[in-house]
């Protein structure tokens, strides 16, 4: 099969996946502390609902949705709530967190049975996954509820699943499509159960053959109602980008500023596929994930299914310690991905990857040279250099003209620039600008 | 505990940076280089060009200190620039002019803020100072393995009288002719007779991605289609003079030429264009440098479109 993909743009990163990729994801016990920020998703913080002192099981509800665009929060071991304040958090420098201290016993909530599910409304699961705390495990740690239910006026006849990993280092949802491929298939067959697709289309970069074989040889052997083909991908950053995606494996093109529901799409990573078989067969919320823990200074990089709330140094104990000295620590891949100040920070719902890195770029901006290199790789066809002049002359409102809100942050522009501009952070001014100024108005 | 780092994504980088792509030009330039040290002899060609790289790279250090700029001396663009420089001079020339053309090219890049913001190539606008200012001395042209000097053949294409002066000078033997000057067995400047070597170097400029092939072929296909409408030989004339080399490693400078690939086609036209106009109706026989500079002066105004992003859509269709 011909590997598709999209275009303009894009380019192939060296991938560094040969570090993890053939290593079976291992289970690791949690540690003494656990920290659960109650920001782990866009929107409103979660409300606790646990008290200092409270005893807490797995999988019990330690802070509640707060409206719609919320989820619920779980503990991830049995234990004993030791404080709730501010602590460090990975994307908001501090945040109020819950911090458990475990009791080794592991005893799970009693309110977790298996539940007896035959049918489900839209509505229903919709609930389910919400309560279960389900948010995007790609690392945009999107409430997923709300991203299957498509507004009524709209018609979605494809269910498209992100299984590209094209960030480099990341193996995990490789591991898992190898691994659980029955559970992300039943995760399939749950949603769309509830929403009626033609097709459901999983992509996946070309350098994980296995990974789509696996998918396509399970469904031709279990016959599933709905089409489910797994379809190979050119090794291309940043394949896995929503409307990058949506583009490689349908033809479709998101138009500027919608969403991917405009092009009768709905979009799942293939781990957020693999929580919601287990939320609605198993009645288990989220309180782990399978992540990657890697780079050149880890000792032993490995795939690891993790407790939420584990802190990083008890990965890094797991993972035997550094062979260097790391200079840099960053949470999911190191495209998107945000860097960590120390290791006292919790691993997150949408903690794809932990990967130390022993070099910093190169931060020595010179001036632009007018290669067009920002412009050629660009997947969203901007052109970032004009964008950086006029930000740098403060002409925000202009950028506009050359799109700079299309942009998806993808950093292709920053990786190639051969003066070492930090492109996209210009573009990000430019941006928050220009929603400023937006809003002043 | 240690604290690390905290940048913003992404947290790596491209290996490619600005030293390595001159370095990469300055390297795919050897080739031509040295079949002109050897075709010229290296007493005639190997000190203008030291000379020259190390008085462009003086030149941008001192010019950088004395305008209070960040010191970039070392990036490969000021020794680049000499090289360049170097070898689109006749060979033999004397030493201090090289110095004089570097000098100035490096100054009008600086004047205007240097690398980047430079509106001409300074390499070519070195030249075209030296021609304009000592134009006995760059028109001078050595005979190759002798230091007799002699005229080029597009001199003598353009003094005496079209391609019968040309062919007698080879004895009407066509292919001869052609085979002396693919191989550089002529007069010229010391970098762009030895075609051999400017196409081994356009390889690498594009198998490195260095440069991409829109304006070479389109500044090489328009010479030559033109060439022919004009009764020219096409094959003489995109072997003559230096529009390889302008071609190549003169027109496809990033700083003074377009970005978007359709904009650099219509760019090489452009030069290609104006380089057989030069030829055929101006008083010059070489037309490369002032086609390119002129073209320079275009780049920005191309430059003003505005690329449409994915997912555009036209005010009104939806
Ligand atoms: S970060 Fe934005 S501007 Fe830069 S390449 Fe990606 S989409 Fe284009
Ligand atoms: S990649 Fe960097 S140097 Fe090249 S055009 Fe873009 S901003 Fe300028």
């Amino acid at each position: 099969m011909k590997s598709k993909t999209f275009s303009p743009g894009g380019m192939h990163i060296p991938d560094h996946k040969d570090l993890t990729k053939n290593l079976p994801i291992e289970d690791m016990k949690p540690g003494k502390d656990l920290l659960f920020p109650l920001t782990q998703h866009i929107g409103v913080p979660s409300e606790a609902i646990v008290k200092k002192n409270d005893i807490v099981k797995i999988g019990q509800v330690i802070a509640k949705a707060k409206g719609n665009f919320s989820t619920n929060i779980h503990s991830s071991v049995s234990g004993v709530v030791k404080d709730i304040k501010e602590y460090p958090h990975s994307i908001e420098g501090l945040s109020m967190a819950i911090h458990i201290e475990n009791d080794f016993k592991d005893e799970w909530c009693e309110e977790i049975k298996q539940p007896n599910i035959t049918t489900l409304t839209q509505k229903e699961l919709a609930k389910i996954i919400q309560d279960s705390g389900i948010v995007g495990m790609g690392g945009a740690q999107f409430p997923t509820h709300i991203k299957l239910q498509p507004p009524s006026n709209v018609k979605v006849d494809t269910l498209v699943i992100n299984g590209a990993e094209c960030e480099p280092y990341l193996t995990c949802d490789h591991r898992i499509m190898l691994e659980k491929t029955d559970e992300i298939i039943d995760g399939i067959n749950i949603v769309s159960s509830v929403i009626p697709f033609d097709r459901v289309l999983i992509g996946v970069e070309n350098n994980k053959m296995d990974a789509v074989e696996a998918i396509n040889q399970y469904v031709q052997k279990h016959k599933t109602t709905v089409n489910i083909q797994a379809i190979p991908l050119e090794k291309k950053y940043p394949q896995g980008a929503e409307k990058n995606l949506i583009q490689a494996l349908t033809g479709r093109i998101v138009p500027i500023g919608k969403l991917p529901f405009e092009v009768g799409c709905i979009v799942q990573n293939v781990a957020t596929l693999k929580a919601i078989s287990h939320a609605v067969r198993m009645g288990t919320p989220m309180i782990d994930r399978v992540l990657t823990a890697t780079g050149d200074c880890l000792k032993e990089p490995k795939n690891i299914r993790v407790r939420l709330g584990t802190l990083l140094s008890d990965v890094v104990g797991y993972c035997g310690g550094f062979v260097k000295e790391p200079k840099e620590l960053v949470f999911g891949g190191p495209m998107m991905g945000i860097n960590q100040r120390s290791q006292d920070v919790p691993v997150l719902k949408g903690t794809s990857g932990i990967i130390f890195l022993s070099e910093l770029e190169d931060l020595n901006e010179g001036s632009c040279i007018r290669c067009g290199r920002c412009i050629e790789n660009c997947p969203m066809g901007l052109m970032p250099y004009r964008i950086v002049e006029l930000t740098k002359n403060k002409k925000y409102q202009e950028t506009e003209r050359y799109f700079s809100t299309s942009c998806i942050e993808c950093g292709l522009c920053t990786y190639n620039c051969p003066s070492r501009i930090p492109v996209l952070n210009y573009i990000r001014t430019s941006k928050s600008e220009v929603i400023r100024l937006r809003r002043k108005s | 505990m240690s604290r690390y780092v905290i940048t913003a994504s992404p947290h790596i980088r491209n290996k490619v940076n600005t030293v390595f792509l001159m370095n990469t030009v300055s390297i795919s330039l050897l080739p031509a280089a040295m079949g002109g040290i050897f075709i010229f002899g290296w007493k005639n060609t190997l000190p203008v060009i030291l000379v020259s790289i190390v008085s462009a790279i003086l030149s941008e250090g001192l010019l950088q200190k004395m305008l209070k700029m960040p010191l970039t001396w070392f990036d490969g663009s000021a020794a680049l620039t000499g090289f360049l420089l170097a070898l689109t001079c006749p060979p033999g020339i004397p030493i201090w002019l090289p110095v004089v053309g570097t000098i100035f090219a490096i100054f009008s890049k600086q004047v205007f803020g240097g690398l980047g913001q430079n509106p001409f190539n300074p390499a070519l606008i070195g030249r075209a100072f030296m021609v304009l200012s000592f134009p006995v001395y760059m028109t001078s042209w050595m005979k190759p393995f002798s230091m007799v000097t002699s005229s080029t053949p597009l001199a003598l294409y353009a003094e005496n009288g079209g391609m019968k002066s040309v062919l007698a000078f080879f004895q009407g033997n066509v292919p001869a002719m052609y085979k002396s000057m693919f191989l550089g067995i002529r007069g010229g400047s010391i970098g762009e007779v030895f075609i051999p070597g400017l196409l081994l170097g356009l390889v690498v400029l594009l198998l490195t991605k260095t440069i991409k092939w829109q304006i070479p072929v389109s500044y090489l296909g328009t010479v030559f289609l033109l060439s022919w409408l004009f009764g020219m030989d096409p094959v003489f004339s995109i072997l003559s003079g230096g529009v390889m080399f302008g071609a190549f490693f003169m027109a496809t400078d990033y700083v003074t030429s377009p970005m978007l690939p359709k904009n650099q086609l219509i760019y090489g036209f452009g030069c290609g264009l104006l380089n057989v106009l030069i030829r055929v109706f101006a008083n010059m026989p070489e037309g490369t440098t002032f086609a390119i500079l002129l073209m320079n002066v275009v780049t920005p105004i191309l430059d003003r479109k505005i690329k449409k992003p994915v997912g555009y859509i036209v005010d009104g269709a939806k």
